[in-house]
């Protein structure tokens, strides 16, 4: 985890309608770390997400200010923002298997962006699908549909689907609500051993999980963002904030 | 939000239970009063026409100023219409149905679209054979010819296509495009690898029933290119043609002895037609949904 | 030292080519258009019938003439009538009596399919009622020609079986689907915690389905019985070949009558192109757009009435 900043957020701004989501947010996030993002629902841990690769553009109604950089470049100036899209992969809360065949699956996004050599996708295929810890329980019926797999299997293949781009960001946004523990575990490992090579932004409704994962962890309540800071810090008593120990310690959620 | 309701208090009695089985029979009565009526138009039918179903019926032409021969230029006259309206119709309808579903925002401009398309699905048909006459035959000098009466068919059947495709479009769930933009592919990727191949059916639902719409349509034909007796075959677009619709009402109205089964031939086949495309939909419909991949 | 990535235009230095970015806008565009076509067509119709009776509209029409006056005399040679009246009556007739047939079969129909049938009887009922809306309308016809007049004539000692009570009936039958097809839906589209709640407070189906499923579904139901009486005055072949060619007010159904799309039909072919008659006939056009259009404006904003509810 180096000190550089990959994303730097500054005074984001986002309503949707009448409702404001999320006020005033600035964030930094650092090259190569895992940052956890805890709150209750509601707190716009999911807004943020879209914000950062502009999903939020597909939400009719939704207003956007301020300002987020990538590597210093603004993500609004990407005229195509599939671009954009393509560095950023992201994990759905529910697990989503397109309906194509599990090699399709994997496949979809490097052929939309013009792969076309079948070698290169075979390879690339079963190294994501290894990467995501899911290629030896598919590896003999790649031509199966992707809907068929279990929620467990669809939430890992999202994530081997996430990482076909190479992405420099990965973001998970409460992965395991609708997984088995086993897989939850699974999945965990993995996104410890993918640290190695990307900045992972890890939105948890389980406290526990961010204490596991994050190299640094931040709070957001009603939009707001109240804490940020090296994990041991947020877990303990010395609290920038008295409501990170009180949301951290259950006594509100 | 349970309405109030007027009988909370009484227990289900004998009477009450009865005036239910009375009620349930009146009502299967009264769909089953709707069932007579397919089954009898069937029944008369094939008692009155079948002796003239014969092959040569189907592959002839008519003589003997219509009493007699066959109702085959009628029959390729229909199929030409349906055709070229269908080869008009289904692109613009389709693509219609997509802006609708995957581009268009909630706002004025798409309600008073949708309020178009539903305008456009109620005009008479004698009305679009007005604007027919007035836009292709005269305006456009396309004259009485099968392009005229097929472009006034298929701007008349486009709500249909546009209905069932917009249905079968929602149909596909909305994590799927999520999933897909999330990874980078754009809107149209998206709709062309993802939705389009899983709307396959029910476009194709819409497309049966266009074609069987517009083989029954009599007005809209009747003044801008089907004819009351052409003595040869449509050679291109530009021609005339006979219709099945169109020759069935002659038949019955313009021509004075006619022997008796060869109208009730006519519709017969006309019928068939119609119904065989439908069952096909139908039956289209139900593989499809067997094999359905989510 | 910084790690400098090459980032083209996405990972593995893929890029979708420049020409394959303008066909996808070049298909946006054509997709927009198509989009917004159909206001268009709607536009263009109206244009069009519009002007092909311009000339009779803004010199010879009298309105009151024409909307109030049963005389419909066209052809004669001294003294031109174009009252529409009678044709109007004519419609209303038909299309009064076929509702008449069809509200309460279409309806009771409707609540038979949605809640006293399931699995396949249901599959089987729907798919009947779906062949029965697809009988081309010359069919009926030729029904109302061969079968149902003669069929009136002897049951009515009538002295003619073209006319109302004739092509009443068929634009019943013709109604139905519609009614049933939309019925169901807005029945359907009730939240099954209604019928539930009812249950359990001890009513049973048909208590229901009176006191709570169409009160919750009425505005769908309005929506299906106007959508079904546009169709009926749209109805132009069935019609022609069964209500008769007599241009009065009718003053019982065996009366024949003439509709406004039946007039069309059958004297368009007879006029000059451009004459006065040719020009009524296309005024006559718009009127028929006027009806169906208030009566389609109106279902519609009652279907988008029962969506909005039901959310």
């Amino acid at each position: 985890m180096s000190d550089r900043v990959k994303i730097e957020i500054r005074g984001l701004h986002v309503s949707y309608g009448n409702h404001v989501v999320l006020k005033d947010v600035s964030l930094d996030i650092h090259e190569g770390e895992i940052l956890a993002i805890i709150g209750p629902a509601g707190a716009g841990k999911t807004t943020l997400l879209n914000c950062i690769n502009r999903m939020s553009d597909m939400i009719p109604g939704m207003k956007v200010d301020g300002s987020i950089r990538i590597d210093g470049r603004e993500v609004r100036d990407f005229r195509d923002p599939s671009e954009l899209r393509r560095r950023i992969g992201v994990v759905f809360p529910l697990p989503v298997g397109l309906p194509m065949s599990i090699f399709d699956n994997v496949a979809f996004a490097p052929r939309m962006g013009g792969m076309r050599d079948r070698k290169k996708l075979a390879d690339l295929v079963e190294r994501c699908l290894r990467q995501a810890a899911l290629f030896d329980e598919v590896k003999d019926r790649l031509d199966d549909l992707g809907t068929r797999l279990s929620g467990g299997q669809q939430q890992r293949l999202t994530i081997a689907r996430a990482l076909s781009l190479e992405p420099e960001i990965l973001c998970l946004d409460e992965f395991s609500i609708a997984v088995d523990p086993v897989t939850t575990m699974k999945i965990e490992e993995v996104i410890k051993e993918l640290k190695q090579q990307m900045t992972i932004i890890l939105v948890t409704n389980l406290v526990l999980q961010a204490r596991r994962l994050g190299d640094r962890t931040a709070l957001f309540l009603g939009g707001h963002l109240v804490e940020v800071g090296p994990t041991e810090t947020i877990f303990s008593r010395q609290t920038a904030d008295v409501r990170t120990f009180q949301y951290v310690q259950g006594l509100f959620g | 939000m349970t309405p109030a309701l007027p009988f909370c208090t009484t227990a289900v009695t004998r009477s009450s239970r009865r005036r239910e089985g009375v009620v349930r029979g009146l009502l299967g009565i009264v769909t089953a009063l709707l069932i007579i009526p397919l089954i009898s138009i069937l029944a008369l039918l094939v008692k009155h026409g079948a002796s003239a179903l014969t092959l040569d019926f189907l592959l002839t032409s008519p003589a003997a100023g219509m009493t007699a021969g066959g109702i085959f230029p009628a029959i390729v006259g229909t199929l030409w219409l349906v055709g070229v309206s269908l080869a008009v119709a289904a692109p613009i309808g389709v693509l219609a149905a997509i802006y609708l579903n995957e581009y268009a925002g909630d706002n004025w401009g798409t309600r008073i679209v949708n309020l178009a398309i539903v305008n456009l699905a109620g005009v008479p048909s004698i009305v679009h054979a007005l604007f027919g006459v007035g836009a292709f035959v005269l305006f456009l000098r396309l004259g009485t010819s099968i392009l005229s009466a097929s472009l006034t068919l298929a701007i008349m059947t486009l709500p249909v296509i546009i209905a069932s495709t917009k249905e079968a479009l929602a149909a596909v769930p909305m994590s799927f495009r999520q999933a897909c933009w999330a990874l980078g592919a754009s809107r149209w990727q998206t709709i062309r690898h993802v939705v389009l191949p899983n709307s396959v059916q029910g476009i194709l639902t819409g497309v049966i029933l266009q074609v069987s719409r517009a083989a029954g349509e009599t007005a809209p034909v009747m003044f801008t290119g089907a004819a009351f007796y052409l003595p040869f075959l449509p050679q291109s677009v530009n021609d005339q043609c006979m219709a099945l619709s169109m020759h069935l009402f002659t038949l019955s109205t313009q021509v004075p002895g006619v022997p008796e089964p060869l109208p009730y031939a006519t519709a017969l086949v006309l019928l068939g037609l119609v119904m065989s495309v439908n069952v096909t939909s139908i039956v289209v419909r139900s593989y499809l949904r067997s094999r359905r991949k989510w | 030292m910084e790690k400098d990535r090459e980032h083209a235009d996405g990972a593995h230095g893929l890029g979708r080519s420049r020409a394959a970015l303008a066909a996808e806008r070049l298909i946006e565009v054509v997709i927009r258009i198509c989009g917004f076509s159909a206001i268009f067509f709607v536009f263009s119709i109206f244009l069009f019938v519009l002007l092909s009776g311009s000339d009779f509209i803004v010199h010879r029409l009298n309105v009151r003439e024409f909307l109030f006056s049963t005389e419909w005399v066209p052809t004669s040679l001294s003294n031109k009538r174009y009252g529409t009246l009678a044709l109007t009556v004519g419609t209303f007739s038909v299309t009064g009596l076929a509702m008449l047939i069809a509200v309460p079969f279409g309806l009771g129909a409707a609540i038979f399919v949605s809640e006293f049938t399931g699995g396949k009887t249901k599959e089987a009922l729907k798919i009947t009622i779906e062949l029965l809306a697809a009988i081309p309308s010359v069919v009926w016809g030729f029904i109302g020609l061969v079968i149902m007049n003669p069929l009136i004539i002897e049951l009515f000692d009538a002295p003619i079986g073209l006319n109302v009570l004739n092509g009443g009936i068929l634009l019943g039958l013709m109604s139905v689907p519609i009614i049933v097809s939309i019925g169901e839906d807005a029945i359907k589209a009730v939240p099954d915690s209604y019928r539930e709640a009812s249950l359990a407070m001890g009513a049973n189906r048909w208590q229901t389905v009176v006191h709570v499923l169409l009160p919750a579904a009425r505005s769908g139901l309005l929506a299906a019985v106007l959508l079904g009486v546009g169709r009926a005055i749209g109805e132009t072949i069935a019609v022609l070949m069964a209500t008769g060619h007599a241009v009065q007010i009718p003053h019982s159904p065996l009366d024949s009558v003439r509709t406004l799309t039946a007039t069309i039909a059958s004297e368009l072919g007879e006029t000059s192109r451009g004459s006065d008659h040719y020009q009524a006939l296309f005024t006559i056009g718009i009127l028929l757009f006027a009806l169906t259009f208030i009566v389609n404006l109106s279902a519609d904003l009652m279907v988008r009435g029962f969506r909005g509810e039901q959310r």
